[in-house]
């Protein structure tokens, strides 16, 4: 009746050293989304993730998903199984992630195990590699892999099983400008076609770009909203240890010197589209008044980070 | 005390390194690379066995020359294979079968070579043959020897396969062969971290290395080494969950099932390959063969 893939109802996970990752988390996802869970460090975000895999059972609450509920019991039955080939979780460490001796085989681990004909496998691992662009390294041994290219064979390891739901936990953590780029691309790509994407990460300046609505979550969900309504709220962010993008304090202090700007950008592409918007609609004049020092120091002040 | 974080990572990087290089060597276009990697296997399989088998010195000899032959023709230089075999297999199998050259730890009588020491009376000791002399026999040597010499011919066999072949490729053969999957899944794997958790003692010896300003007693620096020891073993143990989950995750179901693709050599095995496994199995046949008559 409704497209929710994901239904979280009080979902409480601690650790059998008693740690408590999660307290009362209520979350619903749905299908074709593109969701980031945005957290501090050991916020709970891989612990979430693992949940939503099917790794691990809630210690409390109901965790609903793809009309399964994953309990201590369905995580142990074979149904578990055909769930865990439609939502896919790439995990932070690659070095987890690929333990073949070569790229081509990780990459056919998962069809192997899903009993795929071998020739079928041959084709799909092909398939896979060219959506991942990394065809050139497919017989490379992963300890000789750059970073970039691990993440890309991490995830190419995981999308080779086809899943519907993307799990990716900080997928640009340790890249470079370039292959940051590039996967960002190739994450929204993916989106199109239709897999829904969640994403754990505290990349802020990739956060607009990757997500439609975000999560904060610090143990539980702090608050839930679209990228601009999390960043619009200061003592929010302030309060998480968390940012917002360079170029929306940029923006920011503009405004001190007196550009009139509505909405403050969140990447480089919203802010060349408000520029060429307000340069072709106003004329703009900044200047520097008395107050204008003033208004930077506190648009500064509101994004130190005390201890 | 720095002198063990020397070493220490001094070898961390020559292992890397030679592991490196062999794989080098297995990419060379020599004659052994060329044959197909399951039939290599099963060719150097009957050499050992028919190393293990040969009673005669001199027959060793040839085969341990055919070793030799391989390895110029596979384009590996003697003189990085020549260490390999030579220095540590014989040094060890040498302390094992040293004590066999003295009659005391022998089951019969020998003909003696140089007497040691003379009791002039019997010895009883438990487990040991009552003696009188301690001396060096003639049989003794001879088959410290030819141990020493069938073990250095076998592992240079051994050795020499795995240089000409890249371990992926090995696994895929003893795949091929039926060998069980999850022998094979543990024997890459193992390969893989090798080289991670080789990687992470490397930086934490670095680390400490960077950070070590004065001198250090070397009971404390062995203090910090169990610590870096500990340390390793956790963060394995913790791996190996997070490995096992990323396999749950995509769809390991715990049994290991499915062969191996290999996408280099789906163009069938050889002329080549099924010569080279013959003429080797004829090679061993007719020396065992030889030294029964």
């Amino acid at each position: 009746m409704n497209n929710a893939i994901f239904e979280l109802e009080n979902v409480s996970f601690r650790y059998p050293t008693g740690t408590e990752a999660l307290r009362n988390v209520n979350m619903t996802i749905y299908r074709g989304e593109r969701v980031a869970i945005l957290g501090p460090n050991g916020g709970g975000k891989t612990t979430l993730l693992e949940i939503l895999d099917g790794l691990f059972a809630a210690s409390q609450g109901i965790v609903r998903a793809m009309g399964l509920v994953l309990n201590d019991a369905t995580i142990n039955s074979k149904a578990i199984y055909e769930f865990r080939r439609r939502v896919g979780l790439v995990f932070q460490d690659t070095d987890v992630e690929l333990f073949s001796p070569t790229v081509y085989d990780d990459i056919a681990f998962g069809p192997r195990h899903l009993g795929i004909p071998e020739s079928e496998i041959e084709e799909c691992v092909e398939r896979t590699l060219n959506l991942m662009k990394i065809t050139a390294i497919k017989d490379k041994h992963p300890y000789n892999l750059s970073g970039g290219e691990k993440r890309k064979a991490a995830i190419a390891a995981v999308l080779s099983i086809d899943p519907e739901v993307l799990l990716l936990d900080e997928p640009t953590a340790d890249l470079d400008p370039r292959s940051r780029v590039e996967l960002i691309k190739i994450i929204n790509e993916l989106n199109k076609k239709g897999k829904t994407i969640i994403v754990a990460t505290h990349d802020i300046n990739a956060l607009s770009e990757l997500a439609d609505r975000v999560y904060v979550l610090n143990k539980q969900v702090i608050a839930e909203g679209t990228p601009r309504e999390i960043f619009n709220d200061v003592e929010l962010l302030r309060d998480n240890n968390l940012e917002v993008p360079e170029v929306y304090k940029l923006f920011e202090v503009l405004r001190c010197f007196g550009y009139p700007c509505e909405e403050l950008p969140l990447s480089i592409d919203d802010a060349v589209m408000e520029l060429t918007k307000t340069v072709n609609t106003r004329h703009i004049h900044l200047h520097i008044h008395e107050h204008t020092h003033e208004d930077v120091k506190r648009v500064r002040s509101r994004y130190e980070h005390h201890e | 005390m720095s002198r063990f974080i020397d070493k220490t990572l001094a070898e961390i990087v020559e292992y890397t390194k030679d592991a490196i290089f062999s794989e080098r060597y297995a990419r060379r276009k020599g004659f052994l690379q060329g044959i197909e990697p399951a039939i290599k296997f099963i060719s150097f399989m009957i050499l050992i066995v028919a190393t293990i088998f040969v009673r005669h010195l001199h027959t060793i000899a040839i085969f341990f020359a055919l070793s030799l032959i391989l390895a110029s023709v596979s384009l590996i230089p003697l003189r990085f294979y020549l260490p390999r075999i030579l220095f540590f297999i014989p040094l060890f199998t040498g302390i094992i079968a040293l004590p066999y050259i003295f009659n005391i730890f022998q089951p019969y009588e020998g003909t003696p070579l140089v007497v040691l020491y003379d009791f002039h009376h019997l010895i009883n000791i438990p487990l040991l043959r009552p003696f009188s002399r301690i001396e060096i026999t003639r049989e003794g040597v001879l088959w410290a020897s030819i141990f020493l010499a069938r073990v250095t011919t076998a592992v240079s066999f051994a050795i020499l396969l795995m240089l000409s072949t890249r371990w992926s490729d090995l696994v895929g053969a003893l795949e091929r062969l039926r060998f069980p999957r999850v022998f094979t899944m543990i024997m890459s794997m193992t390969y893989r971290y090798i080289f991670l958790l080789l990687d992470i003692v490397a930086k934490m010896l670095f680390s400490r290395k960077s950070r070590t300003v004065g001198r250090e007693s070397s009971i404390s620096s062995w203090k910090l080494n169990a610590g870096i020891v500990g340390a390793l073993f956790l963060k394995s143990y913790d791996m190996s969950e997070a490995l096992y989950l990323a396999m749950l995750s995509r769809g390991f179901n715990g049994t290991v099932s499915s062969k191996h693709s290999d996408p280099d050599n789906d163009n069938g095995v050889g002329f080549k390959s099924y010569l080279f496994v013959s003429v080797i199995s004829l090679f061993c046949i007719s020396f065992l063969l030889m030294e029964v008559i």
